[in-house]
């Protein structure tokens, strides 16, 4: 069967912009609803990362990198995928070795995606 | 006589038109695309003009501002069948100037006849819209002001009262599916006095007089998006090219008395009945043949195949009142265009749903008598997912399909809630802090009032362990994230359009 496996296909780019799209069917006010919503929620789970990292809480970096890294995948944030699902692995398979580096790294991709998307939505046109 | 242009692509959807206003006294010509199409128009000078929106070469909404580039043409009515989930091409034809969209999902011949007659009558009594001022006669016509909201595709038409569905849940939402067209007793039939004289044998459709069927025959779409091919100055138009395609042998139609509206419409789902199997084997074998394919090149192929088996379906479905099959046809329709403007976007998991809906559609092929034709009307959807984005992203595709969902973050209250309430349809996030997604299901079928509900998984993980939990807990299905937008959609219309199985019925009603 002849199947993408989205978490590689996505990881090529800073932002899909065509799943972005694609979550919001081309309509510009959901788009904003949904990119606000995206960074709102992001905010909140990397802040419960970094405590949990530094708490050993392996469970808890497992639920929360999963959870970002599949909102991140419905929007076509991308670029922060790779590390989170690094953290995810890690923390399934019962460790958190090189999980500072990974949350480093997430929060620097996601700088990146942010200015990214700002900038995109500055051109998409309002409907 | 009033003469109308009917431009459609699919062979046995326009005779059906074709028949249905030359027994209500009109002149028709058709056109199978929109290049013949233009060719008439000069010669023939339609009062009205009725559009297939997808068609092959240049799409209806092409058409549409084709034709009122052309000034005899600026005021012509012209009324667009168009798909119920594809809104955008809707909005598209009303900014190329139709004057009304209807969704073919749901359009009768009868529901045609009366919407040219309305877009007829507008006109003469000086309410038409016009083109550029369609605001005016908006609330006349429901034409949006320019510049407002995207329109929607009307599923319009009465249905027949329904019975009473019996108590279900304590939370009651109501739900917009596409209503389906049943047997519109407000609409005006087809009378003796009403009907005009019979069209000349030779122009009849080939079927009514018990013509042997013609094979289903896909016919060509256009590629959305592509340019349309130039006009030929000196285009041959096809027309009253009704005969069925060879190597069917062509049998003379019997004279045939002027059908009643109730007749014709007995009459065209006879019609239907009888190409059903045919239907059915080839919707399989594209089916089969698309989730077989290796290459890339090659599923692109199949899937366009597959676009317009499943297209002509939906239409000639809508057209003969099956609406369930109609529906669901349509909507798989919108998916497979979607994955035609993006390939990449073919998973694993989306085969599986397009898999799916085809066994569906093959279920309710196979009772087409037995299996209520009714679009459930009033539907109740949970979605349980601690994830906002997801949430949101779950209840905007229900949407595509006009389906509404509550949404509840916490996995324990929406226990709570399926302990009081009976839904319909559920989709669960596998990965919930505090009962998982699986627990939550395995929590959920000790419940009287949802131990037979439909249950799909909606999961970035989708291996085997995953898959086996799913099943093992007594989830129905699973969908990948991030998912196509009609991808869900289509997958909640297969759940909440199948006719339960025997035992499913009985598991329902059982205490």
């Amino acid at each position: 069967m002849n199947s993408t496996d989205p978490d590689k296909s996505d990881a090529t780019t800073t932002v899909d912009l065509n799943r972005l799209q694609s979550a919001c069917d081309g309509d510009a006010g959901v788009m904003r609803e949904l990119v606000d919503l995206y960074f709102r929620q992001a905010g909140e789970i990397m802040a419960g990362l970094e405590q949990a990292i530094n708490g050993n809480a392996v469970d808890d970096v497992n639920h929360l990198a999963h959870k970002l890294a599949g909102s991140s995948l419905a929007c076509g944030m991308s670029a922060v995928v790779p590390s989170l699902r690094k953290l995810e692995e890690g923390a399934r398979a019962g460790h958190l070795n090189g999980a500072h580096e990974s949350m480093a790294d997430v929060s620097a991709q996601m700088k990146v995606v942010r200015r990214h998307v700002q900038d995109y939505l500055l051109r998409y046109p309002a409907q | 006589m009033k003469r109308i242009l009917i431009i459609e692509d699919d062979l046995l959807v326009r005779s059906i038109y074709r028949r249905k206003f030359e027994i209500s006294g009109y002149k028709v010509e058709t056109a199978e695309e929109g290049t013949a199409a233009l060719a008439l128009l000069p010669e023939f000078r339609p009062d009205v003009i009725q559009v297939d929106i997808m068609l092959p070469g240049m799409d209806g909404v092409e058409v549409i501002r084709q034709i009122r580039s052309w000034p005899d043409f600026k005021l012509t009515p012209i009324l667009v069948l168009s798909s119920f989930y594809r809104p955008d091409l809707a909005k598209e034809a009303w900014k190329a100037g139709a004057n009304k969209c209807v969704s073919k999902m749901d359009c009768t011949p009868n529901l045609a006849l009366d919407l040219v007659e309305q877009l007829l009558a507008n006109e003469n009594s000086g309410f038409m819209p016009r083109y550029g001022t369609i605001a005016l006669a908006r609330d006349a016509l429901d034409v949006p002001a320019e510049g407002a909201a995207p329109p929607e595709v009307i599923p319009e038409l009465p249905t027949p009262p329904e019975p009473p569905a019996p108590e279900k849940s304590k939370l009651r939402l109501t739900m917009d599916l596409p209503r389906s067209t049943g047997a519109a007793p407000s609409l005006p039939t087809i009378s003796e006095e009403k009907t005009g004289p019979a069209p000349p044998e030779d122009s009849k459709p080939a079927f009514f007089g018990g013509t042997v069927p013609a094979p289903f025959k896909p016919t060509t779409r256009p590629t959305l998006g592509s340019p349309p091919p130039p006009v030929p100055v000196a285009a041959k138009p096809a027309v009253s090219e009704e005969a069925p395609p060879p190597p069917t042998p062509e049998i003379k139609p019997e004279p045939a008395a002027v059908p009643s509206g109730s007749d014709f419409r007995v009459e065209i789902r006879q019609e239907f009945l009888r190409r059903a199997p045919q239907i059915q084997g080839e919707l399989r074998e594209r089916v089969s043949a698309l989730i077989k394919s290796k290459s890339t090149t090659d599923q692109l192929n199949l899937l366009r195949e597959l676009e317009v088996c499943v297209g002509s379906l939906a239409s000639l479905s809508g057209i003969t009142g099956f609406s369930r099959i109609s529906h669901l046809s349509g909507a798989l329709d919108a998916l497979l265009q979607d994955l035609h403007r993006k390939p990449s976007q073919m998973t694993a998991s989306v085969l599986r749903t397009i898999a799916h809906a085809a066994d569906c559609l093959n279920v309710l092929f196979r009772d087409l008598i037995g299996i209520s034709q009714d679009v459930p009307q009033s539907v109740l959807i949970l979605a349980v997912d601690d994830e906002p984005i997801s949430r949101r992203t779950v209840a905007i595709a229900l949407g595509k399909a006009n389906l509404r969902c509550i949404g509840i973050e916490d996995s324990r209250m929406a226990l709570t809630i399926l302990k009081e309430n009976s839904f319909d349809l559920i989709f669960l996030d596998a990965e919930m802090p505090g009962l998982n997604g699986f627990e939550l299901c395995v929590e959920l079928r000790k419940l009287p009032t949802n131990k037979s509900t439909p249950v799909i998984f909606v999961t970035s993980l989708t291996n085997f362990e995953i898959r086996a939990r799913s099943s093992l807990s007594g989830g129905n299905d699973l969908i990948a994230k991030p998912f196509l937008m009609m991808e869900l959609a289509v997958k909640a219309l297969t759940y909440l359009l199948k006719p339960p199985t025997r035992v499913e019925a009985k598991a329902r009603t059982a205490p």
